[in-house]
């Protein structure tokens, strides 16, 4: 049987997010163990210690903020390099220590290409890009989520929202804030059940087309 | 201070090494894994020095009789998968030099220190009668000092003897000595007694264990015996009729409060303890291995043991490392943690005692 692998994410939702797309994508809840680290630098330090206790098989979940994927990558790369005993391979996002057969997959978490978070001025790109565009990609969301109007409105709804507080003064950056503006207008579920239900109820085939992170975090966890 | 060990054929552990081992060590990992040799290694080294230990009783002996005590004994057991056709090895390498201790069974065991093919052995009564060594080329055993052995190794005769009385004093906790009280009461009670040092169990098994006992004493009971009671306001009670986890903690408090310049070996302390008097007797234990210079190494299966160990070294600027042992065909092999990942990943939430599915 090969070894649990120790993944860790930037918050809470990030876990509720990887816990519900782990079920859909088939891939046994055992085979992942997932840990919620508070802050950026932290999650630095932790992936350090996890390579110093010698676990092979490592999966870091980073929000991309303002940066494109390939930067939050080298990011990890530059930090994790051990005298020329690190081979990044930016094709498959992994970051091999050689001689010690240990492999760090780092799925950069966002969209840095959207037009609807382009459009909004949405900046600080992260996981609820995934959401917030799995909303747009499958519209039958709404019945599920028993919204009475489309996705659509409530998507337009969450725009005129945004320039309304944005007239008011109130700084709205990050797709965190917009898919929480768009939960409140389509539901009364808290954050957590929010992602869980929209992942669960979403077909695989659409989460796949919207989520890149699907085909590495399946090829890593049945490698 | 050990800073290492190295095993073979010893117990279940065909070869294995342990490095870097600072105040505080701490064995963890499954079942059949070693932690329980690392301790009896460590302790039967002691027998190069001294083959009774401070509560007299005969380190090889107490090694075979107290897992299973049957009507005869055997030591084959000793030796890695009961091949006493040759030695079996144990290497404590200390700041500046290794003591390669090597154990045959002959009459009785029988250890010496082997350095370049020329053998070093305690006479068998005391060592500080001297040493005996014989080379290759050399006919026979001829009589020495252990000096001759500093000069041998090259190291100052000063260190060496501290190498000597470290060894003399390594001590060995486990449940089974809490068992027999009677020779607590006898080798060590005296000592704690004559330098006040019940004062200080008894503040501790108080604040641990929510009690107020106001003294330790003897009384004479039945025939000419005498027993050591704990009064109590109202009542005195024997300390054989105590709780399991309070007579344990007190083994343990009579060997950290009396024990100086060595190394402590406890195993499980968390027997029978509830975990807030867990947590109070692991801070004891912490505090006093400092105060009297000791160097721990416990094994544990408990989470809360782990956890408070880490939480008060960490206070106490001690210095902790933990050792995830597997034992895979007889080779040990031992993934260390150092204090700072522990405490991180710990908080986390990762739990160090199963990290093994990590690799």
């Amino acid at each position: 049987m090969s070894q649990t692998i120790a993944m860790v994410v930037e918050g809470s939702d990030d876990e509720a997010f990887f816990i519900a797309l782990l079920r859909k994508l088939g891939i046994p809840e055992e085979t992942i163990d997932i840990k919620v680290v508070e802050g950026k630098n932290k999650l630095y330090e932790v992936v350090e210690s996890l390579i110093r206790i010698k676990v092979k098989r490592i999966i870091v979940a980073e929000d991309i903020d303002k940066d494109h994927p390939n930067t939050v990558f080298d990011r990890w790369c530059n930090k994790l390099q051990r005298d020329n005993n690190t081979l990044c391979d930016e094709a498959t996002m992994t970051i091999r220590m050689l001689g010690e057969e240990q492999v760090v997959l780092v799925i950069p978490m966002g969209l840095p290409n959207n037009q609807y978070l382009d459009r909004l001025r949405i900046i600080k790109r992260s996981m609820e890009d995934y959401v917030i565009q799995l909303l747009a990609s499958y519209p039958r969301l709404s019945y599920i989520l028993k919204f009475r109007g489309s996705i659509e409105d409530a998507m337009k709804k969450a725009a005129e929202l945004i320039e309304k507080l944005r007239s008011q003064g109130f700084e709205i950056a990050s797709s965190k804030e917009l898919m929480n503006i768009l939960r409140i207008i389509l539901t009364e579920m808290p954050p957590r059940t929010f992602i869980r239900e929209i992942i669960a109820n979403t077909p695989v085939k659409v989460i796949e087309e919207v989520i890149p992170l699907c085909e590495s975090l399946r090829k890593f966890a049945f490698f | 201070m050990l800073r290492e060990i190295t095993i073979e054929g010893f117990r279940g552990i065909a070869q294995g090494c342990l490095k870097n081992f600072s105040e505080i060590n701490v064995f963890i990992g499954k079942n059949q894994m070693g932690k329980s040799t690392i301790l009896e290694a460590i302790y039967m080294a002691g027998y190069l020095v001294t083959q009774f230990d401070e509560l007299g009783r005969d380190r090889v002996s107490y090694i075979v009789n107290r897992r299973v005590r049957r009507s005869h004994v055997t030591y084959d057991g000793l030796w890695y998968q009961y091949k006493t056709s040759k030695p079996f090895v144990i290497k404590l390498y200390f700041d500046e030099y290794v003591l390669p201790i090597h154990f045959v069974m002959r009459q009785y065991i029988e250890s010496y220190v082997e350095i370049n093919d020329v053998m070093f052995r305690r006479a068998a009564s005391d060592w500080r009668g001297g040493w005996y060594y014989k080379g290759r080329a050399v006919n026979g055993w001829v009589s020495t000092s252990y000096h001759k052995l500093a000069e041998y190794m090259k190291v100052d005769v000063e260190r060496l003897k501290r190498t000597f009385n470290y060894l003399e004093k390594v001590f060995l906790v486990d449940s089974t000595f809490s068992q027999s009280f009677e020779d607590i009461e006898r080798k060590i009670w005296r000592k704690i007694v004559i330098n006040r040092l019940d004062k200080r169990i008894i503040k501790i098994i108080n604040e641990s264990y929510d009690l107020d006992i106001e003294d330790f004493t003897y009384i004479p009971w039945i025939k000419e015996n005498y027993y050591l009671v704990a009064k109590f306001p109202h009542i005195s009670i024997r300390v054989d009729e105590l709780g399991d986890g309070i007579r344990y903690a007190i083994a343990i408090l009579s060997a950290v409060v009396t024990a100086e310049n060595t190394a402590l070996l406890i195993e499980e302390p968390e027997n029978h303890q509830h975990t807030g008097a867990l947590r109070h007797l692991i801070h004891a234990i912490l505090l006093l291995a400092k105060e009297n210079n000791l160097q721990l190494f416990i094994s544990t299966h408990s989470l809360e043991t782990l956890q408070a160990l880490l939480e008060f070294s960490e206070k106490m600027q001690v210095k902790l490392r933990i050792y995830h042992l597997l034992l895979e065909n007889g080779k040990l092999l031992g993934r260390e943690i150092d204090q700072i990942d522990a405490k991180l990943l710990t908080d986390l939430g990762y739990d160090l005692r199963t990290i093994y599915k990590f690799w």
